[in-house]
């Protein structure tokens, strides 16, 4: 054997917090291929070590009882002598604010699809929220509103140890819940590998808060209140009690500036309310129709908001097999603001400009009420029993004034809008799953049921007039109409679900469907000329019913050994359309067969790395509104005709993933390729006529594709309290619509990148960042106008602890967007800053006096480029203001540390 | 307010542990006709003390009196006999083992048994101390795994195992469905004192020449039983 020249090798070991020698630690040398322990010594009573080491690479572990292991990675060569940098070893047995690592963690853990955070590793204020918490978390985000991205992805729902948490507003947890009472941050993705997943469902994230043990004891909760004592005002109150068994919390929070964090989470309604004045805007494939003037589920933040809401959560484990999960909240919301927007379609031969000036006002008081039971009789059953119910009642006053031109004007409307609502659902849920003694097996039903009755009353008041090329009135318009609709939404569904291990590695799932959906459309339309005689208007009034019964069936392979998995699977599904017009008597059954492949794999070649690729394709069948016989004449300058002959749409979609933490480094990857090709993709098809009416019907078309792409990296710099984050997301696609009959399409791209750097003192925490994007849009018909354009965000943050628990911090977005041809130049920078003070030992008392966009520059801004439109909107919102803030933090026994 | 790291930890430089070696004797005759023997007590269980301090260590069987003359009892050879004992030398690396070989005394000289450790990150705990795992294997396909801490300083062990950095607490042989394991740890400063052997030259060994002899010994038996006897003494 040849006895190579050693290396002798000198290190100290010392005691992180008294910086003190420490003797007896075990400093071994271990071999970086082959594990084999070469070389170990015990530090003398100063902490010095000294070793002859043979020329190798090694891992160097520094152990010491009851503190966390020291890992190295250090290459030995034929030098004479190194000197190792001291090694410095924390103590397990120090405050929770230290670091609490679980092996060559660097309070990351990645297992599958699930990436674990350790709570107390990334340092907060004393009193931060879990919000403030998951904002310092690699890979999550949060923004101003206070949705949370994870890795990219929305996360829907947030779940505090295991359960939901007022599942109506996810953002209590977030908002009230304190990081100090989070021992876990665990995020996955719902919807992974089921193969019957509508397009509607896209891939989602959860949250789990899981608690620290001593945090389950004990009532907690908070104050606070907001003013500038002259027009804005907010106030709410949170209250907890929680112990093993049982969780009571309830809040209650009122404010006329702060839009209200409300459930983003999908409010299950079944059906669609019919209602008139389209704009529709394509996402992904999906043809989204959207409602100028009603409140839909998609929150409106356009305007200033009022809300108030109240909310009461009960969960109680009654014994060891019954579970009591229950939860009411009522919420009252307002909304009120101008709208202005701008907008700029071009057709094959010319091109108009429409300008609207909107005025908006709503209100509606929504109550919904959950209560679930769950039953476990036995270790390998449970039994689930959901309900729940929902009320909204609501107004919505709209005035608009809408101008059309093209080289003069051609046509002006002035509308206004009287809606009242009332939206009732009840979903209830009841599901069986046994699982069997056979490791993996299991079976389960589900049985939903689901009503959903609306009524809708509106007034409409119209005004229109055309012009000629001289500016003459050509022609006037009056209307005065009222018109009463109501909608009933039935579903009822019975799943089945069985899944079986074939062998260690292999398991399979069957599955079967049946569901039976009725909606029924009662929709009256009343003319009155002098308001006094109602005159019933038949060729806008209708009475149908639209059912889907539906089979679907199918089964699933996964295969998952070592580093590896697999899945495969296929369904197929019978869907039954029939619509029935009542008035009519016209019945038009179209039935439509189904086929729904699902494939993917997964490989973690290390520990803590994860790659992904998936595939799936998915039909969707045309919707009501598309094709309903209906013509609506809501908005006079656009009317949408139904198409009888819609196929239904199928859907190709390839995802790919890698999820990658890097221990040693402290380097946290993700990303993701998504790729979305429709066929039969249900699209718009215009027909404008010389006076600058629209008519709108969907058609199917091919060749549409959806591409994006979104990658992040984010590290921790050697020997500096300093990270960086940089991304990169780019985005193609290739839409087509119609016009005039001719195709019009459209190509957009989009690449955005981040970087940002976040350094962390004891007194200083700042965090720069710079956004960079370029879009491109091309058409056919649009070379020219707007089709280019750059949006430049940098960003500061900084914040900075004085003397007296003083604190003072600022954060400055400089939005940049240049001018292009058809917009003007449009920069906001919006800067907001405060000073705080702390009182008492955690922090617990709080004021804080606040500027919100200190140089006045917040406007509402949005701005769209589709196939053949380009539009910018503006709406007011809330602009320069100063609040002062306070904000107590109470706890007792247990719910205190 | 910090805890200063030393003052909560102690360390031991001497002392003594008590080892359980427990056999599934079931497991280990399978296919030979001791297996049904075994089919109602499976294990095979045995208390062992190693007093040690910073130098040298006996591992042995306290209270059994020399020259009492144990026959073989109705263990067919799988229990190790109470009157084996192994006396080790830390400085000099070596170690005297003293046991049984059928009717003869004999004594083992030969250095302290340390294969090439792998160490594999997971760590257990055993008798209220934090150990670290590692892996070696012996005569190139007996697989050993280890347990070994920090708090207790000599690189020693049970039988004639040592070589890691800290006290082995736990030990285990996979082929010989026999673990050791410690089950209490006493400080102290027990008196070791080297037992006086017999210096007959046909009753030393080293372990190349004890394994040939057991070999040979055993050469005339049955399989499996033969093979099984040969891996249990070469321990």
């Amino acid at each position: 054997m040849l006895q190579a020249q050693k290396c002798e090798v000198q290190g100290i070991v010392i005691d992180a917090y008294s910086g003190k020698g420490l003797q007896h630690a075990n400093v071994c040398f271990i071999g970086k291929k082959d594990s084999i322990l070469y070389h170990f010594q015990r530090t003398d009573k100063h902490g010095k070590f000294k070793l002859n080491v043979a020329p190798n690479h090694y891992f160097v572990e520094v152990s010491f009882p009851q503190a966390i292991g020291f890992t190295d990675s250090v290459n030995v060569t034929t030098q004479a002598m190194v000197q190792m940098d001291t090694i410095k070893i924390w103590n397990k047995l120090v405050s929770i604010r230290e670091v609490l690592i679980q092996k060559y963690n660097n309070g990351i853990r990645i297992d599958g699809d699930t990436t674990e955070y350790l709570a107390d590793f990334f340092k907060t204020n004393p009193g931060a929220t879990v919000e403030d918490l998951l904002k310092k978390l690699p890979g999550i985000q949060v923004n101003k509103n206070g949705e949370i991205k994870a890795q990219g992805q929305q996360v829907k729902k947030i779940l505090v140890d295991g359960e939901e948490f007022f599942p109506d507003d996810p953002s209590i947890a977030t908002k009230y819940l304190r990081a100090d009472m989070i021992e876990k941050v665990q995020v996955y993705e719902e919807n992974k590998d089921t193969l019957n997943v509508s397009a509607d469902d896209e891939k989602t994230k959860t949250l789990n808060l899981q608690l620290k043990q001593d945090q389950k004891r004990g009532s907690f909760g908070r104050v606070e209140a907001a003013s500038d004592f002259e027009k804005y005002w907010s106030g709410g109150v949170f209250a907890g009690h929680f112990n093993q068994n049982l969780k009571m919390a309830g809040f209650a929070k009122t404010s006329n500036y702060q839009n209200a964090a409300l459930g983003w989470q999908d409010r299950q309604q079944f059906g669609s309310a019919a209602t008139g004045g389209t704009n529709t805007s394509y996402e992904n494939g999906m043809m989204y129709t959207s409602y100028n003037n009603s409140f839909s589920d998609e929150l409106d933040r356009r305007g200033i908001p009022n809300n108030t809401s109240i909310g009461l959560l009960f969960n109680n484990n009654l014994g060891k097999k019954v579970k009591l999960r229950s939860s009411y909240r009522l919420a009252l919301e307002g909304l009120q603001g101008n709208i202005s927007k701008n907008a700029r379609y071009f057709l094959p031969d010319t091109s108009y400009t429409i300008d609207d000036s909107i005025l908006n006002k709503t209100a509606q008081t929504g109550h919904r009420f959950n209560l679930s039971v769950t039953w476990n009789p036995d270790s390998l059953t449970t039994i689930d029993f959901s309900n729940s119910f929902g009320l909204t009642m609501g107004e919505i006053h709209s005035e608009l004034i809408s101008k059309t031109s093209t080289a003069s004007l051609l046509n002006s409307n002035n509308r206004i809008t009287e809606t009242e609502f009332t939206k009732g659902n009840y979903n209830g849920v009841i599901n069986y799953t046994r699982r069997f003694l056979k490791k993996g097996k299991s079976f389960s039903t589900t049985i939903t049921i689901g009503y959903a009755p609306n009524t809708q009353d509106r007034k409409l008041t119209s005004g229109s007039k055309f012009y000629d090329e001289n500016g003459q009135i050509k022609i006037t318009q009056n209307l005065e109409q009222k018109s009463e609709q109501s909608t009933f939404n039935k579903n009822v569904n019975l799943s089945l679900n069985f899944t079986n291990p074939l062998s260690k590695y292999l398991t399979y799932t069957i599955y079967a469907n049946a569901s039976h959906k009725a909606d029924e459309n009662n929709t009256n339309t009343f003319n009155s000329d002098s308001l006094i005689v109602l005159e019933k208007v038949d060729s806008l009034s209708n009475l149908f019913e639209l059912n889907q019964d539906k089979i679907n069936s199918g089964f699933s392979l996964n295969w998952k050994k070592k580093k590896w998995s697999m899945y495969g699977g296929l369904g197929g599904n019978y869907l039954m359309m029939s619509r029935l017009n009542k008035v009519s008597s016209v019945n038009v059954k179209t039935p439509y067969l189904n086929l729904f492949p699902a494939m993917g794999f997964g490989y973690s070649w290390k520990k803590q790395r994860n790659v992904g690729l998936n595939y799936s394709g998915y039909a969707n069948p045309p919707s009501i509104n598309a094709l309903q016989p209906l013509v609506n004449n809501m908005d006079p300058l656009n009317i949408t005709v139904g198409n009888p002959d819609l196929v239904q749409s199928f859907n190709h979609n390839i995802r790919g993933s890698i999820n990658s933490f890097q221990t040693l480094k402290g380097r946290y990857l993700w990303g993701f390729i998504n790729l979305n090709i429709p066929r039969n993709a249900m699209v718009n098809s215009s027909w404008i006529d010389s006076s600058g009416r629209r008519r709108n019907m969907t058609v199917n078309t091919n060749g549409n594709y959806y591409f994006s792409t979104n990658f992040d990296v984010n590290q921790r710099m050697k020997k500096l309290p300093l990270y960086y984050d940089a991304g990169l997301q780019t985005s193609l696609s290739k839409n087509i619509t119609f016009v005039n009959g001719q195709k019009v399409i459209t190509q957009s791209q989009s690449y955005t990148m981040d970087i940002g750097f976040d350094a962390e003192g004891e007194n200083i925490e700042f965090s720069l960042s710079y956004s960079f994007s370029y879009n491109r849009n091309i058409s056919n018909l649009n070379n020219q106008n707007g089709n280019e354009y750059i949006t430049q965000t940098p960003s500061l943050y900084l914040e900075a602890k004085l003397p007296k628990k003083f604190e003072i911090y600022t954060n400055c977005d400089l939005n940049m967007r240049p001018a292009t041809d058809v917009f003007a130049k449009r920069n906001v920078y919006f800067i907001e800053a405060g000073v705080k003070k702390g009182f008492g030992k955690k922090n617990n008392f709080e004021l804080n006096l606040h500027v919100n966009d200190l140089l006045n520059q917040n406007v509402g801004f949005q701005r769209n480029i589709t196939t053949n439109l380009v539009s910018q909107e503006l709406y007011t919102q809330l602009s320069r203001y100063w609040l002062l803030k306070a904000r107590w933090n109470f706890a007792a026994a247990g719910g205190s540390k | 307010m910090y805890l200063h790291a030393e003052a909560q930890v102690e360390f031991y430089n001497s002392g003594s542990i008590k080892y359980e070696r427990k056999t599934n004797a079931y497991r280990l005759a399978e296919g030979s006709w001791l297996h049904k023997f075994y089919e109602k007590n499976k294990f095979i269980n045995d208390t062992f003390t190693l007093e040690f301090d910073s130098i040298k260590s006996i591992y042995h069987f306290p209270g059994f009196e020399e020259d009492a003359s144990e026959g073989m009892g109705f263990s067919f050879n799988m229990a190790p006999d109470k009157s084996n004992l192994v006396y080790k030398n830390l400085a000099g690396d070596s170690f005297v083992a003293n046991r049984q070989l059928f009717d003869s005394r004999i004594t083992i000289t030969d250095s302290i048994r340390k294969p090439d450790w792998k160490i594999t990150g997971e760590t257990r705990e055993i008798a209220g101390f934090l150990c670290h795992k590692a892996v070696g294997i012996l005569y190139d396909s007996m697989y050993v795994v280890a347990f070994y801490t920090d708090q207790i300083l000599p690189q020693n062990g049970p039988e004639t195992f040592g070589g890691l950095p800290g006290m082995i607490m736990g030990l285990a042989i996979p082929r010989l469905y026999t673990t050791w394991m410690a089950i209490s740890f006493e400080p102290g400063n027990p008196e070791i004192l080297k037992p006086k052997f017999s210096k007959k030259k046909k009753e030393s060994f080293n372990w190349s020449t004890y394994n040939k002899s057991v070999s040979e010994q055993f050469s005339d038996w049955g399989e499996p039983y033969k093979t099984l006897l040969v891996w249990m003494w070469s321990i």
